[in-house]
């Protein structure tokens, strides 16, 4: 079993702001403030696997997540094709409403396959009772519910894992030059 | 009361040919300048005061010139200046965050739940699934059975798994893929990158 951290999600957790300075032939300076180190207090994704989620707080969840400002809940689902109005039955039901829900329906942010696959009853259901959703790869569900949780909206989150993940020489090469780390650390 | 009374009886000797007065002050040419305080008239004789007058909107040259040739020049390091005031607060940061990260409502209408709510429904049933069933759940927070029927279906509070232990997948939900295990694995990273064994060293 190989588990392979996309470093692509580091995109949700870094913010980059460039801020230029007054004097006009100055050289531009670019700050960095990570999502994670300034919102230590809401629970972020850090990254994301076949297998399930890490979170910032160091846990690792297996399976699909249902995930809150400051909770996360197990999702039972087995795939895309069981993202009903009956599953995501738990977001009408709350109080306060939510502002946003951000379902992740698995895949890489690399496959265009899923772009078309939420089905018409979701929509409705997500109508009806006047609840923003985005219906995105899991990817990019986690680097928009990131944003929002770190930003303090009352977001909500519903990811799957990856469906499959790609492994490239390059990650055997990060996974080598990790498990020298740990050899001689 | 003895202000309004002492108003009323001193008006009419107050406005007495008031209009006229104030006529007669218009009507000059230049008004009158008010005398200096006493003790200003002391410090200087008459002839004096007219002297820096005169002085006072003529215009220097040689005034002008000094000016001109001032320059400002510092030296050394400048000191640091600190503003502590101390009736404001000095930590700027956010207080803490409520428990889950929002406010929760006082009171849920019927039907609805708040996220504390919900979760101790699904702790509740998952600690005791035969005894508290959706209806009991659904009877304790107002909720429709077959609400609360889909809800304990289809979320789980947060189980911790011991890394050691086998874990049965499908109990998760995880579905098993079978194309994953064909993939070819690398042998020296295999066992490492197991998530069930997944620890910082």
């Amino acid at each position: 079993m190989l588990r392979r951290v996309l470093t692509s999600s580091i995109n949700g957790i870094v913010k980059n702001s460039r801020q230029f300075s007054a004097a006009y032939d100055a050289d531009p300076k670019t700050t960095v403030s990570f999502l994670q180190r300034d919102n230590r207090e809401v629970l972020l994704v850090a990254s994301y696997t076949d297998y399930g989620f890490r979170l910032t707080n160091d846990g690792f969840v297996l399976g699909p997540i249902i995930l809150f400002p400051r909770s996360v809940l197990h999702w039972n689902v087995a795939g895309v094709q069981d993202i009903t109005p009956e599953s995501l039955i738990l977001f009408s039901k709350l109080e306060p409403k939510l502002d946003v829900v951000v379902i992740g329906y698995g895949e890489t942010r690399m496959s265009n396959r899923g772009a078309a696959m939420i089905s018409p009853e979701v929509r409705k259901f997500f109508i009806k009772n006047r609840i923003g959703m985005e219906f995105v790869s899991t990817g990019d569900a986690i680097a928009t519910f990131n944003y929002l949780n770190g930003d303090g909206r009352l977001a909500g989150g519903a990811f799957l894992p990856l469906s499959s993940v790609r492994k490239d020489t390059e990650d055997y090469a990060r996974l080598e030059a990790k498990r020298k780390k740990f050899l001689t650390d | 009361m003895g202000n309004a009374i002492r108003r009323t009886v001193t008006k009419p000797f107050r406005s007495f040919n008031v209009e006229n007065r104030a006529q007669r002050v218009l009507s000059r040419e230049k008004p009158v300048q008010a005398p200096h305080y006493e003790t200003a008239q002391q410090d200087l004789p008459k002839e004096m005061q007219e002297q820096i007058r005169s002085k006072i909107v003529s215009r220097s040259d040689a005034l002008n010139e000094r000016l001109r040739d001032v320059r400002v020049v510092s030296d050394g390091v400048n000191p640091e200046i600190k503003r502590i005031q101390e009736n404001l607060p000095r930590d700027r940061f956010p207080s803490a965050l409520p428990a889950y990260g929002f406010v929760e409502p006082k009171s849920v209408p019927k039907g609805k739940l708040s996220l504390s709510q919900s979760i101790s429904l699904l702790e509740k049933h998952y600690s005791n699934p035969a005894k508290y069933t959706a209806a009991e759940a659904a009877k304790e927070f107002h909720l429709d059975v077959r609400d609360a029927e889909l809800i304990i279906e289809y979320y789980m509070p947060l189980t911790l798994m011991d890394p050691e232990s086998p874990v049965d997948m499908a109990k998760l939900g995880v579905e098993t893929r079978t194309e994953l295990q064909s993939i070819p694995e690398h042998p020296d990273i295999e066992r490492e990158e197991d998530p069930q064994t997944d620890k910082k060293p």
